[in-house]
């Protein structure tokens, strides 16, 4: 009777905060998951389908506080294989000046002011 | 003989006869030049009406006939019935708009709807007074009909006809009949063999006794137009004469072995071949690419019936018919081009149709279940969906038949492998309708484990001789493998070119798909027909239905009825300048001998655009001749508007016209200086008519039609704004303002925005003022 | 003087047969380029400004000056043809309007 694995709602308020770019990338996204398979810097905790997922279900907190979006080597597979030609790769990147913000980022605290602004 | 006009005014049960005086209507018209009989009856479109207006036409007190009633779009079919009973000419009976254009519109402006009213009679007695009639034409067509494309769209579509007895030439470019379908080993939903109904078929095709088949044949011109098609034809030599029994002794001998590809094993192809499974024709056929011709003559020699002849020419033909059907299906996409998942490269990757052969009990290994180049058993299969498909780098469009055609592929693995291993890696699983049956017998019964994910590579693992597929598993999340011994690519369709008809018009897929959903059938360029995947990707049921459509399309043009009359040509006004063969959308317009303009009336669709562009205006459709439209507008009278400007508004019959109807059904007012003249379309509108209108007097003229992309005809209202551009130009130059000509765009249930529109134009006419032109 | 057309409004008779302007010229003056498919004075001195290109036009792409004995610039005289009337707007160099409308037989 009890719910230990309460829905969760679906807002989408957070994405105010991306651009319009990487918004529509997510928009446009299949789910097809090629990029997923394609990806070789996936970590466990996430891959390029997953995060254009989650921002497509409005949970950005959780693709800004990954460790995922740090491994990404800039090899451009996904962009290249993504059968919308979406570019991916592109959209990963903008995230992360999203999550070098973030207060939770898994990226080094000491190294932000190597980042301007 | 002068004419005996008869003007009727309907008083539509009070809807009318309440804002309108029609007494005074009424008398007014029985003076008017032409009118010989004009009176008012309660209701028109009801028995006594109609007897009023019978008896008239038969005791010869009238013989042409204008009906003050309801919007023309309305009892179109009473008035005509009533036309053919008393054998008046459907030529001279004018409808004019009382009702839903006139007191419907302006219930609050009797008197300017008088003289609306008053006007528009006026322009119908103005219009029939130098009408002339019309009989409808009938053609007479030899009924032949060319298929092109010997797979099962077009052997239905050939049946189907010849059995309505038509006669029927059907070619096929390769050596045999049946097409893809023949290939299939088995096709859903019931999963019986192809060749069984393929069978009944040509069983019924042959009995009709009205086809005639050429096989190893290609279309290679077409001249002509619906009602008479000339055909080029070039017909390849087959090297094996009819005498062939096809017992096979010439492959038993043949020593040529046909390069095996990459993918199936060699099998028994040599350079002479026979029908396999579905033999029609019987004749095997020599592929002169691969043998060795006459130094070798082992089959010539070997050969019972003496049926090989390797001297055979090329044969070239010219036929006339009288529709075409095009029926050329479709080829796989190429999976080579697919890189990533090695086709062609790796051993054990092969495409659905490639399975088809594999699982036949005739195919290269006997429907076992094996690897093809090393006979290695399959334990293991993984099927990739949309491979090259949805995709912008392959194809963007979804073939819609490679889901079920996997699925039926399902039951064959698991009929000859029961402990197989069975993998789908899909985007997702398109099957409609009853399909899904398919889809749930995968799941239950054949135990497939379906993975949403589009795997990024094939590869292949050299050390456990096997491939290996990875993908991100969407719906788990997490990343998957699976090892198989086969991988099957369900690559999409692409249609086949045919070049004699790569003028046809495509859409964005390179499918001629025709104009959705008014005109799926019969392309542009009337008497041409699309059946089957050469039409857009289809199952092999639908394709059967899209044959047996265009075989019914195909009648209608072939059947020898007669049909509306189309445009006139005065020759004698004409100067061949050829326009009107230009701009006709659907090419109905040809120069005959003499070089003047000669419609088609099997291909005509009756839009009008060559009047519209006729600088002579010497074609026309009944009705439009430059005397009519002159009559109609010179009738109008531009200062009865009581200081309103007069406005002289042609509307299309598709759109525009409704449009308004219905504003004016619903009770939307608008002003009674707006004069209406139904025409079929925008394009139809020529410029010296709107001359004639601002000559004579009228402040303003408009032009409204179907908005630019949704034009029936096509270009109807591209060819009007460009019309009438340049007359603004021209008026610009003459100091008449451009303003008071204006193309408006309307669609069919934007009655309120239309008025809106004209009662703008109306506003900007008012502070222009009068019209220079006006006395 | 010589007739001037306008490029824009000119589609050279759709190049299907003989232009309108190429038949009708009785001193036979004008063709059509064949760089841009449209239709162009041969010879402009030769041309007696008859107007009957003019009229010809099916889009109105052709206007031709006043010889200056008649009036020079800005005067203009164009004509605008009906199904069964032609109509002449004369503006003179005071830039006075009249127009002249007369019914002919062409209909």
């Amino acid at each position: 009777m009890h719910e230990d694995r309460p829905f969760r709602e679906i807002t989408l308020q957070d994405l105010e905060r991306l651009d319009p770019v990487t918004l529509r990338t997510a928009r446009s996204c299949a789910n097809c998951g090629r990029c997923g398979g394609a990806c070789l810097a996936r970590i466990r905790d996430l891959s390029p389908a997953r995060v254009l997922r989650l921002l497509q279900l409005g949970r950005l907190d959780e693709v800004l506080t990954s460790r995922f979006l740090w491994s990404c080597i800039g090899c451009r597979r996904c962009s290249r294989c993504c059968p919308q030609e979406l570019d991916v790769a592109a959209a990963v990147v903008r995230l992360r000046r999203l999550a070098a913000r973030h207060p939770r980022a898994t990226f080094p605290k000491h190294l932000l002011r190597l980042l301007c602004g | 003989m002068p004419p005996k006009i008869g003007v009727y005014l309907c008083h539509c049960y009070g809807v009318i006869g309440k804002i309108l005086d029609l007494e005074k209507l009424s008398h007014q018209a029985g003076k008017w030049r032409g009118v010989a009989v004009s009176v008012h009856c309660p209701a028109l479109c009801s028995d006594d009406g109609l007897e009023v207006i019978a008896e008239d036409v038969r005791q010869g007190r009238v013989d042409r006939v204008v009906v003050g009633a309801c919007s023309p779009a309305v009892h179109r079919d009473t008035f005509l019935r009533l036309a053919r009973q008393v054998g008046l000419n459907e030529h001279f009976l004018e409808r004019c708009n009382l009702r839903e254009q006139c007191t419907r519109a302006h219930r609050d402006q009797p008197a300017l709807a008088m003289a609306k009213a008053r006007n528009l009679l006026k322009m119908a007695v103005g219009r029939l007074s130098p009408a002339e009639s019309f009989e409808p034409v009938s053609s007479s067509t030899s009924r032949s009909v060319l298929v092109v494309g010997g797979g099962i769209a077009g052997l239905t579509a050939a049946e189907n006809l010849a059995r309505a007895g038509v006669n029927v030439t059907l070619v096929e470019k390769s050596p045999f009949l049946g097409g893809k379908v023949a290939r299939l080993h088995r096709y859903y939903p019931r999963f019986c063999s192809p060749r069984c109904g393929l069978e009944v078929l040509m069983a019924r095709l042959l009995a009709t006794g009205r086809v005639t088949v050429h096989t190893l044949t290609e279309v290679t011109g077409v001249r002509g137009t619906a009602g008479n098609f000339t055909v080029e034809l070039l017909k390849q030599p087959r090297y094996v004469k009819d005498t062939c029994t096809g017992c096979g002794a010439c492959l038993e001998v043949c020593p040529v072995e046909v390069a095996p590809s990459a993918v199936l094993p060699p099998g028994r192809q040599r350079a002479i071949e026979g029908p396999g499974l579905f033999p029609y024709p019987l004749n095997y056929a020599v592929n002169r690419v691969f043998c060795r011709g006459k130094s070798c003559s082992r089959c010539v020699e070997v050969c019972p019936a003496g049926a090989i002849d390797l001297d055979q020419e090329e044969d070239r033909l010219r036929i006339g018919v009288d529709a075409i059907i095009l029926a050329a299906g479709w080829e796989p996409y190429d999976a080579g081009r697919i890189n990533n998942y090695g086709y062609g490269r790796l051993p054990g990757v092969i495409t659905n149709m490639d399975l088809e052969v594999l699982a036949r009990p005739d195919g290269p290994t006997g429907g076992q279940l094996i690897r093809p180049h090393d006979k290695k058993p399959v334990r293991r299969v993984a099927f990739i969906q949309c491979a090259g498909s949805r995709d912008k780098q392959h194809l963007a469009y979804c073939s819609g038949v490679c889901c079920a055609a996997t699925l039926k592929q399902i039951d064959y693995v698991r009929a000859v492998a029961p402990e197989a291993g069975i993998f789908v890696f899909y985007m997702d699983i398109r099957t409609p309708g009853n399909l899904e049956e398919l889809y749930r017998r995968a799941r239950e019964e054949h135990g497939a484990v379906f993975i949403r994910g589009n795997p990024y590579a094939v590869e292949w693992d050299p050390v456990a001789e096997e491939l290996v597929v990875t993908a991100d598993d969407t719906l788990s999340g997490s990343r998957v493998a699976v090892r198989a011994e086969l991988v099957v690519l369900a690559t999409g369709m692409v249609p086949c070119a045919v070049p004699a008809f790569e003028r046809l018009e495509k859409d964005t897929t390179g499918f001629i798909t025709g104009h959705l959903p008014c005109s799926p059938i019969e392309v542009r360029r009337a008497g041409i027909y699309v059946a089957g995947c050469a039409q857009e990707p289809m199952d092999v049921s639908t394709s059967v239905k899209s044959a047996l459509a265009a075989a019914a399309e195909c009648l209608a043009t072939i059947q020898n009825q007669s049909v509306a009359v189309p445009p006139v040509v005065e020759r004698h006004k004409c100067d061949r300048c050829g326009r009107c063969v230009e701009e006709c959308p659907y090419g109905a317009c040809s120069f005959d001998t003499d070089g003047y303009p000669a419609v088609n009336p099997l291909a005509c669709r009756g839009c009008g655009i060559c009047q519209g562009g006729c600088p002579l205006r010497c074609i026309y459709l009944p009705g439009f001749s430059s005397r009519e439209m002159a009559g109609l507008i010179e009738a109008v009278d531009p200062g009865s508007m009581d200081e309103q400007p007069c406005v002289l508004a042609f509307l299309c019959a598709n759109d525009a016209y409704p449009a308004l109807d219905l504003a004016g059904t619903r009770g939307t007012s608008y002003g009674a200086n707006i004069l209406t003249v139904r025409v079929p379309c925008v394009g139809a509108v020529n410029a010296g008519w709107i001359n004639d209108a601002l000559l004579s007097g009228i402040d303003g003229v408009l032009v409204v039609g179907c908005r630019t992309t949704e034009c029936h005809y096509g270009r109807g209202t591209s060819l009007a704004e460009s019309r009438v551009n340049n007359l603004r130009e021209t008026l610009q130059r003459m100091l008449v303002e451009p303003e008071r000509v204006q193309v408006l765009t309307a669609g069919i249930e934007d009655g309120q925005s239309l008025v809106a529109a004209i009662k703008r134009f109306v506003k900007q006419l008012q502070e222009l003022g009068p019209n220079p032109f006006k006395e | 003087m010589p007739p001037k057309v306008n490029l824009q409004k000119c589609d050279g008779c759709r190049a299907e047969s003989e232009a309108l302007c190429v038949q009708i010229c009785p001193g036979d003056l004008m063709a059509l380029d064949e760089n841009n498919g449209k239709a162009y004075c041969r010879s402009a001195r030769d041309c007696w400004d008859c107007m009957s290109c003019v009229k010809a036009c099916p889009n109105g792409a052709i206007e031709t000056r006043l010889p200056y004995q008649l009036g020079y610039y800005p005067a203009k005289l164009i004509p605008l043809v009906g199904s069964n009337k032609i109509s002449w707007t004369v503006v003179d160099i005071h830039g006075k309007v009249e127009r002249f409308t007369f019914k002919n037989r062409n209909d």
